[in-house]
């Protein structure tokens, strides 16, 4: 993480990622899993915590792969850049590990604050600085709700630690409407950071202005982060309560996916078209919220997973296209079958499976979802997110099919870069595994 | 064992064909991946012993926590489709070795894709298994048409798409909610033709799969995707289509339908039924007006395989054994009648009936062929259509003759265009210039289906022995 200082822009990334492999493979050391929570009650490394923060570093890993082209021109902070990636990933994983209200919050900021700057880190571009700007002020105005909630919770029921909590909750008959409010509070936050509906304004704005690679950690790490720790609150602090907000969290699903996928239908910039589809399947991850079961932690990792890797993938496909052509927009991949037929192989895979086409893995994890809230008695929901998923196709299918046109220039050139080609075989490789062995995350938890 | 062969052969040989770019060589290793299915086909339907016992099953866990299994096998009913699948599917390659294209490696990747996912819909006993071949089939067929499609192709190719996943979906929501009948949930076919479900809850399931099989199949009044998806697609697409995809349907209808929800189909199969007989007579009627030889060919098909479902629905020895008889002519038969569009495509670059005309006297084998083919489409006795034709007919008429007229109507109506065409395009003035007889690629095509056609037509006890026990079996258990 300090690389920076020594100003080693060669040695920055090995070093990097050699870090990120490094914790990736200590986190799944047996020795890791504990189920008794450690560092004074902070934290707790469940297996719940492994799985998410394995997640967390693999997507890192790959996308620090990506990056190395993206900023090979710049100079100077290369190392800063790296670290505040590392940072970040650090920053979520002590969320989804996170077992007291402090160290969740923590967490968040260790999550967002590097995020913030990330974002603005193509200076000479205005719409990444108003990007940045506008992802900081709006994201430390949401953090004055989570502190306020904290402080609700804190007040009704004596401590941070989630044990406690849970225990306080599930020993009151009648839960005062302050630690309600408190939680709602909390929730909000929550719900800003997976960007759901209503407080999703400023994911368009902010993934379109964004560096592609900053874009897509935050649509994927911070987004999985966010999910992982929502669970964790919901599961591990606030389960006795939980069906008090189950109503809510029901419309907001809806109302997610419903304007996700509205709103992404007349879209022709790629990172904001891949916006609106994060907001759509933010609501269908809602879903497995509305109702926990046993299943639903490995759901959603599993259906994070794979939404994911899918993101990867385009935005890997994007990156290369807009090195010959530098326009953000998806008439931009015109004529990419006739020059890359395998790059278009690996769009045409993401976009299926982000369309929860079967046999792909996105239609795996949207099932899986569909199921646990009709579990729920939820069917209403289903059948809405059902057609939801019909509108999805519209738009994903246009990205798709713009691949096939030819273009009038006759067939883009488009650079061989090994970074890219790389990620993008491995994140096609995983899914297609994913897809045909869902068993692999799916039972994990 | 040989299920799994016939199912993965094709789709990770398609998988393969479909990365690599492609070369003068690439519709070789197509034929030869297609053939090889096709002979362990063969082999399974003579290995096969007919009885009403499910052949050739695996199962397996898949994904355990949500009770899907990877069950397969083959009971006589799936054994025709299987047959008729992998054997056209060499056909409709062949019938595209003489054309120009691009991409040839992804053309021919994905048409066997769909034969393999065709299989596979004949094949799963696990019904979240079934939905996912089901639905793989689909994508195949999208592309076929966005990229090869001419016209107004790129628009008819998602309107098909958005129709049938929008049924699909729906039956998605009832297969989810029929595996939730159990606990835990499972999809397994012996679970699912057993599950009991309230009067309401049998209703919304019967939709949620009619739908998605009446767009399918197409059915009237969901045929609107049909005609400009078989005009504007190529014409391996199209026989791909007609000739294989929607018997998916039908077959699912005899599959999923009757032994899940066999009595509230009792119930509500008249008005099912009425419309399907008076989309029969509709589509005919449409298709006497059609100046596009393409799109005659359409429209006629709809009306066929209204006539299937129809007896399909009848739930009588009569009605499915006719199903099964006239499900493999008609993928027989369709595979011809588009081969003829192809060629008159090919050698005078319509097929517009009105710009066609005297072609008989410059090539007669083609007449000849055309004709045959033409005679088991109109189902004249000792061609394939009549046997299956003959037996519809007779099951709808033991429930009402009304039926059988209107029913009867189009095949009369049939016979009116299909000659009308014929004169059209083969008789009277000659209006073009050249018209070159049938070459060898040609022949290779036509002459087997000829053969199929003639021999059908004489001993179509080759297809009901293998399927009738089956049928019985079914049909008592209901």
């Amino acid at each position: 993480m300090f690389i920076g200082a020594f100003k080693l822009k060669k040695l920055a990334l090995p070093a990097v990622l050699l870090a990120t492999l490094a914790g990736f493979v200590a986190n799944l050391l047996p020795q890791n899993l504990h189920d008794a929570p450690v560092f004074s009650g902070m934290l707790k490394f469940d297996s719940f915590a492994v799985n998410f923060s394995a997640v967390l570093m693999g997507i890192t890993l790959v996308i620090l792969i990506l990056s190395r082209r993206y900023y090979r021109d710049t100079t100077e902070h290369l190392g800063d850049i790296y670290a505040l990636f590392l940072f970040s990933v650090v920053g979520g994983m002590i969320m989804v590990g996170s077992y007291n209200l402090v160290m969740f919050f923590v967490g968040l900021e260790i999550l967002s604050i590097p995020l913030y700057i990330l974002a603005t880190s193509e200076r000479n571009n205005l719409l990444s600085n108003e990007a940045g700007l506008k992802y900081f002020l709006m994201g430390s105005f949401i953090t004055v709700f989570l502190l306020l909630g904290m402080v609700l919770v804190y007040g009704m029921s004596g401590s941070f630690d989630f044990g406690v909590i849970s225990a306080y909750l599930s020993s009151t008959p009648t839960v005062s409407a302050l630690v309600k409010l408190g939680v709602m509070l909390i929730m909000i936050a929550f719900i800003f950071k997976i960007s759901a509906a209503p407080f999703h304004f400023w994911a368009p704005d902010v993934y379109q202005g964004s560096p592609a690679v900053i874009m897509v950690f935050m649509a994927t790490v911070a987004k999985t982060a966010a999910f992982g720790g929502f669970l964790r609150f919901l599961t591990q602090a606030i389960a006795p309560i939980e069906d008090t907000f189950t109503p809510l969290i029901a419309v907001l699903s809806a109302l997610t996916m419903t304007i996700g996928n509205l709103m992404a239908l007349n879209q022709s910039n790629l990172k904001r078209l891949l916006a609106f589809s994060s907001i759509a399947n933010a609501g269908y991850v809602m879903l497995a919220l509305v109702g926990l079961g046993a299943n639903s932690s490995s759901t959603v990792l599993y259906y994070m997973l794979v939404y994911s890797i899918a993101n990867v993938i385009a935005i890997a496909v994007y990156l290369t296209v807009k090195e010959s052509l530098g326009s953000g927009s998806i008439e931009g991949l015109k004529g990419l079958y006739q020059s890359k037929p395998l790059l278009t192989f690996c769009l045409v895979l993401a976009m299926l499976s982000l369309a929860g086409i079967p046999p792909l893995a996105g239609f795996i994890g949207k099932y899986a979802i569909f199921v646990e809230a009709l579990h729920n008695g939820y069917a209403w929901l289903v059948v809405l997110a059902a057609l939801n998923s019909a509108i999805g196709i519209f738009y994903y299918f246009k990205v798709m099919r713009m691949a096939f046109i030819s273009s009038e220039e006759g067939p883009i050139s488009v650079p061989y870069v090994l970074g890219y080609a790389a990620v993008l075989v491995i994140c096609t490789l995983a899914l297609l595994v994913l897809g045909i062995f869902p068993n692999v995350v799916l039972n994990s938890l | 064992m040989l299920t799994t062969l016939l199912l993965f052969i094709p789709i990770i040989g398609g998988l393969i064909l479909t990365l690599i770019p492609g070369s003068s060589a690439t519709r070789w290793q197509a034929l030869f991946i297609s053939a090889v299915a096709a002979g362990v086909s063969v082999y399974m339907a003579t290995q096969y012993v007919p009885s009403a016992a499910t052949q050739f099953e695996i199962k397996a866990e898949w994904i355990p926590s949500l009770g899907i299994g990877y069950h397969v096998g083959a009971d006589g009913i799936s054994m025709v489709l299987l047959l008729l699948t992998n054997l056209l599917t060499p056909l409709i390659l062949l019938s595209t070795f003489k054309q120009e294209f691009d991409h040839k490696g992804l053309f021919y990747g994905l048409l066997l894709i769909m034969q393999g996912s065709m299989t596979g819909v004949f094949v799963s006993l696990d019904l979240f298994l079934y939905y996912i071949f089901w639905e793989l089939a689909l994508i195949p067929a999208y592309f076929l048409v966005l990229l090869w499609g001419s016209g107004n192709h790129r628009k008819t190719s998602l309107k098909f798409f958005i129709y049938t996943l929008v049924g699909s979906l729906l039956m998605l929501v009832a297969i989810i909610f029929l595996s939730q009948q159990w606990n835990p949930s499972s999809f397994d076919v012996s679970n699912v033709h057993q599950v009991n479900l309230s009067p309401e809850a049998a209703i919304f399931v019967l939709m949620a799969f009619m739908l998605a099989y009446a767009i399918k199949i197409p059915l009237f009044p969901f045929h609107t995707w049909q005609p400009d998806t078989y005009t504007e697609a190529p014409t391996a697409g199209t026989m791909m289509l007609s000739g294989i995809m929607l018997k998916m349907g039908l077959f699912s209808i005899i599959r999923w339908v009757l032994p899940v929800v066999t009595q509230t189909l009792a119930e509500q199969r008249t008005w099912m039924i009425w419309l399907i007989v008076i989309g029969i007579a509709y589509a005919s009627i449409i298709a006497i007006q059609q100046k596009n030889l393409k799109r005659l060919f359409a429209y006629s098909s709809i009306a066929h395989v209204g006539l299937i479902a129809a007896g399909i629905l009848t739930m009588t020895p009569e009605g499915l054994n006719g199903s099964m008889l006239q499900m493999f002519a008609h993928g027989v038969n369709a595979v011809g009648l588009f081969y003829i569009c192809a060629i008159l495509m090919d050698r005078t670059q319509t097929n517009e009936i009105a710009a066609l005309g005297g072609i008989r006297n410059l090539a007669p084998w083609f007449a000849t062929t055309y004709f045959v083919v033409l005679l088991g489409s109109v189902a004249l006795p000792l061609t394939n259509g009549f046997p299956g034709e003959f037996m519809l007919l007779s099951s709808l008429f033991k429930y009402n003759w009304v039926w059988t007229l209107v029913a009867g109507s189009g095949v009369i109506l049939g016979a009116v265009y299909m000659f009308k065409s014929y004169q059209g395009v083969m008789l009277g003035e000659t209006k073009v210039a050249a018209f070159p007889d049938l070459d060898i690629w040609d022949k290779v095509v036509l002459v087997p289906i000829v053969i199929a056609i003639i021999l059908m037509g004489i001993m179509p006890d080759v297809i009901t022995r293998i399927a009738q026990p089956s049928i019985e079996h079914l049909l008592q258990s209901l």
